[in-house]
Formats: structure tokens, C-alpha cells, sequence
């Protein structure tokens, strides 16, 4: 028989029991809808991450105090009564010794109430270096970024987020107002870019204030809570953090065998471990979609068994007037692998349309991708031939004396 | 296609020959249908294979029309040594050598007679036919249905039915026209009318074998072989056709 013989044949025979065809074909639409939109769902989710860990600035390596144990008792990291174990010492030596950073700049923590007039506003304080700008790819948006002699000489001035403006300015141009942090006075410099939401909040809730004023005048401390390095390059990234290991150690002083007491994380570490979970979740959503894939496959089957007894008689004709058991057999095939292909193409829109409903309705992030387009189409494509396979081998081996007398 | 089937078949042999044709069936003990069955038919020939049902006619048309094989004995069909044939090869057989009628029509309803008739010529691996559409249209004229081309089965009556059927049997131009009580599900003026289709085709050159229990339509015929108990028990000439005896 020729292609064009069997996919008419083919045609034919679906048109014949359309409905008991649509019903079947379901399994697989929903099956290949499913794979595609679970599948853009989580690498939406995945884009969503890497991007918001991106929006950090580039190149970063952050290090971290690691919490200091004393008398057997942990104070979680973080919490007012641990003690840092970085201190402005090891961010000056590290200024000094580093090649290959573009950027350093301290985090000191500080809290204070945020006065302005008779408005009040709690927000997050950090002292910074002039670096912090490059480093966490901040842009200025009104006045100016503090300069390195106000760092040195410990002035009181501030550069404040747009949550700031909004909340205690009331959306007015706060340059030049004079805030208290706390009992301390500070003058308003300059405004920080919106950047959006990141991790751990707001990230335009924020004030910015010198590292050096803010450890003199706010906390007190030679503590700081983070030191966050960029790398002039990615391919840096691995000897700097070796670098800064080796030097972080030294000026601690600490012994051979001893553990590091600060933790260095690697920008590219988090997006690979971000990545690789949430592939492990797309992986699982996938899964999931295939089943009901491999369960519409067994609907196919079930349908062209019956098929295949329905024209026993057909077949049994078929062969009296010449059909060879291949062509029986390629009949079959063609009709399951037809209706999965149109299943497939199906679900592809039914998939699509999902992903448009649950990014333009429903506010989640999603991403198509073409490959599993292809991939779950072709699948469905594989799905009516394996499970086309074995009626369609029933159907060339009927005997055809049988076949003709049946029924 | 082998070489088999392609060759011409061995010189000075009638279109068919069976010699000491035998087929057992195992229905708890051995049950021999045919016992020995030798005929010759040459070309042009209209003949009935007649006998009661479980005279082993059936089993006979069945090995005859290249549906099943026989436990002992030779065939040779146009040439060809059917019993050494594989399974494509035998296709071949039926597509090419062979035009089956048969008692119950067997269109398929969905399709339209054309379309019917056309289904033969999907499975003709030699593409004898390059024009199908043509062929089958002629193979309808031929039975007399060249204004019924469209029509579906159910919307035709019982022998425009059995018309169709005949065209499908002819389309690829057989040596041999086998039917099985072409009649059997026709009234009487119906079959009549079927039987004379059969003996215009016959004259136009086509051999016609009509295997049937009924001795009204082997009168029809020019020739009746007698089958009883998987024997032949009588293979006589047809003095004057049509004269039921």
C-alpha cells in the first residue's frame, strides 16, 4: 500500500467512530498538555530564581561570619547577641591583598528608628563602601552615591531606597532633608534606583550609610556582617575565593587543622544549586505529565483492540484480496500512530494555551521551551507506536477464513 | 515478490491442477476433509464445485483461493506451485491470480463502491494498474453499475451489492473468478440475473468456478464437479446450460 493508501485508510477509519476516537485521543492531550505546561511552569520558576540571583550584581562571592560558639552555647547567625567574626580589619587586609576584585564592600548591620519631621519608619541600615554601587549593580537615581573621603572622614550622610521615599517622604525628593537614624542626625544625599523584590525582602527598603560612620555611630562595633566581593570575571571567581580563603585564615590566625570560622558563597554556586533543584522539581512536574502520557497510551490500545476485532471481517476481506500481513499491520499502526500525532498536536495547544492562561491569569511565571515541545510530541508519536504495536500485529496474524466467517 | 512468483509457470499446464489433494483438521481426533481431490480446469472454462456442507467444498475453496494450506498433495495455480509459495507470495496470488466473490458480499460500508472496488489495486505490489480510479470505474461498467460509482452499499440492493462485489473480483483482471454461492443471499430473479453475469463474463474469456450446494445453479454451468465426504464422486459436462435438470 502506499503512504498516501494508508493515511486515507487511516482518515477513514477515525471518521468512522469519531467520538469513541475523541474520547481516547484525551488521554493523550491531556498527557502532552500537561508535560508542557508542568514543564514551562517550573522552568519559569527556575528563570524566576536565577534572575532574582542575578539582580545581586554579578561575579559575587559573599562572605559570611560563621556563627562563634562560646562556653558551648550558638547564637544563631544573625541574632543581636552573636558576635560577628569578620571585623573591619579583615576588610581592609582583604582591600589590599585581592587581585582580581573589582569591588569590596563591608555590610555592617545597623538598626535604628528612621525619623523624619514627625514621620517615622523602621527600615534596614547598612553601612557600606563606596564599592556597594558596582558590587550589588545599584544604580543612583536622584543626588549623589557618597564618596570615599565622607567614608574616611565617617561623615553622617545617607542614600536611601525608593521604599524609603515612598513610606517616610511621602514620595517627595528627599535630597538634602536632614533624618535622624536613631539619635544620630544624618543628611539625605542621594536616592537609590527601584530594583524590585529579592531575596529576603524589599530590596528598595533600605538605607545606606558609610561602613565607618556606621560602625562608630550606629553599632558600635568593629564588626561587620558580610564582606560581598565581585570578581573581575566569571573564570575568576574559583582562585578568588581560594584567595580570599587563604587570607581570611592567615589574619585570623587560625591553626592547620582548624575550620574555617567564615563561609564563602559563590554567586555561580547558588544559580548551579537553584538550578539543579528546581530542574529536579521540572523532572518530577514531567514525570507526572508523562504517566498520564503512558495511561493515555494504554486508552489507544485498549481502543484499537477493539478495533481490530470490530473488522475482523475487514481484515479478513483484506487479506482475501491480496493484503499482506505487513499491510495489515502497517493499517493499524498508521491509525494509532495518527491519532496519538493528533493528540499530540492537541495537547501542544492545549499546553501552550495552559501556559498563557496560568502567565497572563494567574501571575505564574512560566516558560516554554521548544525542545519539550517536540520531545512530548514526539513521544506521543512513539506512545501509537507501542501501543499500536501489539494490535496491529493481532490484526496481521488473524486467520482469514476465520475473519471472513466472523461475526 | 520472488522469483517464484515472477517466472513464468512450467509449460503445458492447465490454469489449474490439484493431484492427491488432502487436508486433516484436529477436532480431538484426525479428520481428514479431503481425501485425495485431483481436478484439471483449463482456461475459459465455467464450471460448479458441487456438494452438501461437510462435503469438505468449503476446505477445498479455501486451499484453492491460496487462504490456507493443504496437508498433502501438489497444487499448481497459473503456473505457479502454490504449496512451495511463502506468505507474500501467496498474496500475490490472491491479488493477482485470483477474484473472490462471496456469499455475503463482504463490502466495506463506509466505503463507497468505487472505493470498494479500488481495494484490491492498493495491495497490487506489481502496480499492474497505474490508473486505479479508471480501472475500477471500467470493472463497474463491466457489471453494469457505471452510474452507481458513488453510492455506498447500504444505499444498493442485495445484487447491486453482489455486482459490486463481482467488479472487485475482476478489477485486477484474474485468471480465475472463484465464488462462493455467489446467490445464496439473492432471491430468485436477483440470482438469476447474477448467473448471467457470470456467463457473460465467462464468454467475454474470464474462467468462473461458482462452488454451491445448490444443483439449479451448477445447471447454469458448463461443467460440475461433485464433492462428497472430501472426494470427487463425479466430474461431468453440462449438455445444455441453463436447463435446470
Amino acid at each position: 500500500m502506499t503512504y498516501w493508501l494508508l493515511l486515507k485508510t487511516a482518515i477513514q477509519s477515525i471518521r468512522l467512530n469519531w467520538l469513541r476516537t475523541l474520547l481516547t485521543l484525551l488521554g493523550i492531550v491531556i498527557g502532552v498538555g500537561s508535560v508542557i505546561a508542568m514543564t514551562a511552569v517550573g522552568q519559569g520558576a527556575q528563570d524566576t530564581v536565577v534572575a532574582r540571583i542575578a539582580a545581586m550584581g554579578s561575579n559575587l562571592l559573599i562572605v559570611n561570619s560563621n556563627t562563634i560558639r562560646t562556653g558551648g552555647v550558638s547564637f544563631g547567625r544573625g541574632s543581636s547577641a552573636s558576635r560577628s567574626t569578620l571585623t573591619i580589619t579583615d576588610v581592609d587586609f582583604l582591600r589590599k591583598s585581592l587581585s582580581t576584585a573589582s569591588g569590596l564592600t563591608p555590610i555592617v548591620n545597623a538598626t535604628g528608628q528612621l525619623i523624619w519631621g514627625a514621620t517615622n519608619d523602621s527600615s534596614s541600615v547598612n553601612g557600606v563602601s563606596v564599592d556597594y554601587l558596582d558590587v550589588r549593580n545599584r544604580q543612583i537615581d536622584t543626588g549623589a552615591m557618597f564618596t570615599e573621603a565622607e567614608v574616611q572622614s565617617r561623615a553622617t550622610v545617607a542614600v536611601v531606597g525608593q521604599t524609603v521615599v515612598e513610606e517616610l517622604f511621602g514620595g517627595q525628593d528627599p535630597v538634602g532633608e536632614q533624618i535622624r537614624i536613631g539619635r544620630v542626625p544624618f543628611t539625605v544625599i542621594g536616592t537609590l534606583k527601584a530594583s524590585g523584590s529579592g531575596f529576603g525582602g524589599d530590596n528598595d527598603d533600605l538605607v545606606l550609610v558609610p561602613y565607618t560612620t556606621a560602625q562608630a555611630r550606629l553599632s558600635g562595633t568593629q564588626y561587620v556582617s558580610q564582606i560581598w566581593i565581585k570578581a573581575v570575571d566569571k573564570p575568576s571567581m574559583t582562585p578568588l575565593q581560594d584567595e580570599i580563603t587563604a587570607d581570611l585564615r592567615n589574619v585570623h590566625r587560625l591553626a592547620e587543622s582548624a575550620e574555617d570560622d567564615f563561609t564563602i558563597r559563590n554567586q555561580s554556586d547558588m544559580i548551579n544549586l537553584v538550578s539543579q533543584s528546581t530542574d529536579t522539581f521540572t523532572l518530577l512536574l514531567g514525570a507526572i505529565a508523562g504517566i498520564s502520557l503512558l495511561v493515555g497510551g494504554i486508552g489507544i490500545m485498549n481502543m484499537m483492540l477493539v478495533a481490530v476485532t470490530e473488522r475482523t471481517k475487514e481484515i479478513g476481506l483484506r487479506i482475501a484480496v491480496g493484503a499482506r500481513g505487513t499491510d495489515i499491520m502497517l493499517q493499524f499502526l498508521a491509525e494509532s500512530v495518527m491519532i496519538c500525532v493528533m493528540g499530540g498536536l492537541l495537547g501542544l495547544v492545549f499546553g501552550v494555551g495552559g501556559a498563557y492562561v496560568l502567565q497572563h491569569f494567574f501571575d505564574v511565571n512560566t516558560s516554554l521551551s521548544t525542545n519539550t515541545m517536540i520531545i512530548s510530541v514526539g513521544f506521543a508519536a512513539f506512545v501509537g507506536v507501542a501501543f499500536g504495536l501489539y494490535p496491529a500485529y493481532r490484526a496481521s496474524k488473524l486467520d482469514p477464513i476465520e475473519a471472513l466467517r466472523y461475526g | 515478490m520472488s522469483n517464484a512468483f515472477k517466472n513464468a509457470g512450467e509449460a503445458g499446464m492447465p490454469l489449474l491442477r490439484v493431484r492427491g489433494l488432502t487436508k486433516m483438521y484436529h477436532l480431538g481426533e484426525d479428520f481428514w476433509a479431503l481425501r485425495g481431490v485431483d481436478i484439471d480446469i483449463v482456461e475459459g472454462e465455467l464450471l460448479s464445485i458441487i456438494g452438501q456442507s461437510g462435503s469438505g467444498k468449503s476446505t477445498l475453496l479455501n486451499i484453492l483461493g491460496c487462504l490456507d494450506r493443504p496437508t498433502g498433495g501438489d497444487y499448481w495455480l497459473a503456473g505457479h506451485h502454490i504449496n512451495k509459495m511463502s506468505l507474500n507470495d501467496l498474496a500475490a496470488v490472491r491479488n493477482q491470480v485470483l477474484g473472490f466473490v462471496f456469499q455475503s458480499f463482504h463490502l466495506l460500508p463506509r466505503l463507497t463502491a468505487l472505493e470498494n472496488v479500488m481495494l484490491p489495486l492498493g495491495y497490487d505490489h506489481l502496480r499492474k494498474q497505474p490508473n486505479m480510479r479508471a480501472a475500477a470505474i471500467s470493472a463497474l461498467e463491466r457489471t453494469g453499475l457505471g452510474d452507481k460509482v458513488n453510492n455506498r452499499p447500504t444505499q444498493m440492493s442485495g445484487g447491486q451489492q453482489q455486482r459490486v462485489a463481482i467488479a472487485r473480483a475482476l478489477v485486477n483482471k484474474p485468471s480465475l473468478l472463484m465464488a462462493d454461492e455467489p446467490t445464496g443471499n439473492l432471491d430468485s430473479s436477483t440470482a438469476r440475473d447474477i448467473l448471467d453475469l457470470f456467463k457473460e463474463l465467462n464468454r467475454q474469456g474470464t474462467t468462473v468456478m461458482i462452488i454451491t450446494h445448490d444443483p439449479n445453479i451448477a445447471a447454469n454451468t458448463n461443467r460440475k464437479i461433485e464433492i462428497k465426504d472430501g472426494l470427487v464422486i463425479g466430474d461431468t459436462k453440462v449438455e445444455h446450460p441453463g436447463v435446470a435438470a
